[in-house]
């Protein structure tokens, strides 16, 4: 795989775990702690880590809930955050897999030798 | 030296719009030495046909059709690309040197991806008829 | 042909420029223009899903006789589905963008079609088939929003009842049909619940015509565009939030209202043409989609079907099975034969491809136009002149 390729695909990814973890934020009406990170992140250890990325999303609260406020939204709104965070770790998700499955070459077909 | 050998291009007519780049006696004007045959749809190519040129004295066989996905008839592409490749039948006989067969699938705007892959098709075959030729 | 593509400028702005980006940019595997069938198939799946979930929830009554607290009607059922529910608000809206996005999909693919020329000739069946499937998805996008019952529902019930009233001499039944009896009541509700899921249900059937003539149909895009697919619905979730309406009151008229362009648009013939317009933009609209496969509008000539040579024919399905409109038919062969099935062509469905010579080991099946024959002729031919 080319470099570029690699670099992308680590970029993609990273951006796809990132988004991911802002939905269990969201979740929660945007206000993580501890006791509301998911069980399987405090089974893997990993619960100081993702408090941390709790606190930089904290920082979008405000913008969100005013866009949502302003748009007169109906239910909860950390859900609309959480389905558009889910977008974009599903975006990001779809361009990784394109990244990796757009190196075959498509427009040219060389037989492999027979013997 | 051996005398240059026409490569021969079995080409779908909706496949990359070559018009242009051939002459009357139907070869590219600027790759002479590969000639055009013209199908309705890439589909209708039997592997049968490239055995024969090459029987007939063609130095290699160009195969083209459109974009895998967008074959007006569906699905001929894939299936011309199938069969070449031995995974549905009717197969390529074993004894087609398969480094004298080349499939492109391009769509209607991409001559000029055509021609530089006849081009660069048309030089390695010459080679191999070199190489060929020296070994007896 | 050339005047061909000087007819179609709008055709490669619209389409073969994008394509030839996008075919560079990921490849032809992940164009979502060589998926433009699938693409409805797959947001149909998001709209069962979604509608299932809804559905749980969904009590299909207008009672409204007091304004309780405690009061069970559809309105409130959509009201506890949005804000008491988990992620209600969000399936719900994915339901309602999803339907939109199914407009658009099969706009989409109307549009590529027609443009690429595959609608008409042998695809006829495909092309009607299809514009019953975009009445029905229509007509089934229009029912969700009575179910809502607010008072966009109530108007949209009123302004259909309005439109069936003005029709000649079956007004009246289509009218009590539609209501469920001569009012709206609880069974008016029941009825729409009826139609719009029983009407989504009714889209496989018309699928399996849409793809009866058709050897394996494309159906399900790659995952990669899938998941853009889903994250373009969740996007339009977030930045078009479900808002808070309106109980429909059935002694209040309300008189305007948001239009869902997607689905809704009928609605503005409707008010804007009145009702005898309206039938009459909708007869014509209908008739020139119903019309468009016509042969004499194209004056193209007839499709050559394939020719099985009898005597060749071994009988080994190959082309059968390839053939990409089910052309051929394997039928016994005659008496005498030393094979047990002969192919036949069905002349008005085949295209003309020539898949199936390719597909015949044997020689067996040609085009009268271009006959294996003379193909190999031609290629000796320019092997020999120099
Ligand atoms: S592929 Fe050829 S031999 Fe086989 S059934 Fe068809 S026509 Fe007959
Ligand atoms: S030409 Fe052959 S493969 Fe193509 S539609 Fe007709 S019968 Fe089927």
């Amino acid at each position: 795989m080319g470099s570029i390729r690699a670099v992308l695909v680590v970029i993609f990814a990273l951006g796809c775990v990132y988004f991911t973890m802002a939905m269990p934020w969201a979740e929660h009406n945007m206000t993580a702690t501890k006791e509301t990170v998911p069980h399987t992140i405090k089974l893997l250890y990993l619960t100081d880590p993702t408090i941390k990325l709790f606190d930089l999303y904290a920082a979008q609260k405000e913008k969100h809930e005013q866009e949502l406020k302003n748009k007169n939204a109906e239910g909860n709104l950390g859900e609309y955050v959480y389905a558009l965070a889910m977008a974009a770790a599903m975006t990001l998700a779809a361009l990784a897999i394109m990244v990796v499955g757009s190196e075959d070459e498509v427009e040219k077909t060389v037989l492999p030798s027979k013997n | 030296m051996a005398e240059e050998r026409t490569v021969i291009t079995l080409i779908c007519e909706r496949a990359a719009d070559i018009n242009n780049l051939i002459n009357d006696k139907d070869e590219v004007t600027d790759a002479p030495g590969v000639k055009v045959l013209k199908f309705p749809c890439s589909g209708m190519i039997q592997p049968l046909m490239v055995e024969q040129a090459m029987k007939a004295g063609a130095a290699g066989v160009i195969v083209c059709g459109c974009q895998i996905g967008d074959c007006y008839y569906r699905e001929g592409n894939k299936m011309i690309r199938e069969r070449l490749l031995g995974e549905r039948p009717p197969g390529l006989k074993k004894t087609v040197d398969r480094k004298r067969v080349l499939a492109l699938w391009l769509s209607k705007p991409q001559k000029d991806r055509f021609l530089s892959e006849a081009k660069e098709f048309l030089s390695v075959v010459r080679r191999l008829d070199i190489e060929e030729s020296k070994k007896g | 042909m050339q005047e061909k593509m000087e007819k179609s400028n709008i055709f490669h702005t619209l389409f073969l420029e994008p394509e030839k980006l996008i075919n560079k940019v990921v490849t032809s595997k992940y164009n979502p223009l060589y998926y433009h069938g699938a693409l409805p198939q797959f947001i149909m799946y998001v709209l069962f899903l979604s509608g299932l979930l809804l559905f749980a929830y969904y009590v299909p009554t207008v009672d409204n006789a007091y304004f309780s607290k405690n009061l069970i009607n559809a309105f409130t059922s959509v009201d506890y589905i949005t804000n008491t529910i988990p992620f209600g608000a969000v399936v719900r809206a994915m339901h309602r963008y999803a339907g939109d996005a199914m407009v658009i999909a099969i706009l989409l693919h109307m549009v590529r079609v027609w443009f690429t020329d595959r609608f008409r000739q042998y695809r006829w069946v495909q092309w009607l088939s299809g514009v019953v499937l975009l009445l029905m998805v229509m007509f089934i996008g229009q029912t969700g929003y009575y179910l809502i019952w607010d008072e966009r529902s109530l108007l949209l019930t009123r302004m259909t009842v309005s439109a069936f009233e003005a029709v000649p001499v079956i007004g009246e039944p289509l009218k009590h049909w539609f209501l469920n009896g001569r009012n709206i009541t609880n069974l008016t509700l029941s009825n729409y619940l009826f139609i719009h899921i029983g009407l989504s249900f009714s889209l496989l059937f018309a699928l399996w015509i849409h793809y009866v003539r058709m050897t394996r149909p494309v159906i399900t895009p790659p995952p990669a565009l899938n998941y853009l697919l889903v994250a373009l619905i969740l996007v339009a979730v977030y930045l078009f939030p479900i808002t808070e309406t309106k109980m429909a009151d059935l002694n209040l008229q309300p008189t305007n209202m948001e239009i869902d362009w997607f689905f809704l648009w009928p609605y503005w013939v409707l008010s804007s043409a009145g009702a005898g317009g309206y039938w009459f933009w909708i007869t014509v609209l209908l008739a020139v989609l119903c019309l468009i496969p016509l042969p004499m509008f194209y004056g193209s000539k007839a499709v050559e079907a394939a020719e099985v040579v009898t005597n060749k024919c071994t009988g080994c399905r190959l082309c059968s099975l390839d053939c990409p409109y089910q052309a051929i038919e394997m039928v016994p062969a005659p008496a005498g034969s030393r094979f047990k099935l002969l192919a036949t062509v069905k002349a008005y469905r085949c295209s003309g491809c020539g898949v199936c010579v390719g597909a015949c080991a044997f020689d067996a099946i040609d085009l009268p136009d271009l006959p294996d024959a003379q193909v190999n002729l031609k290629i000796k031919e320019l092997l020999e002149a120099k």
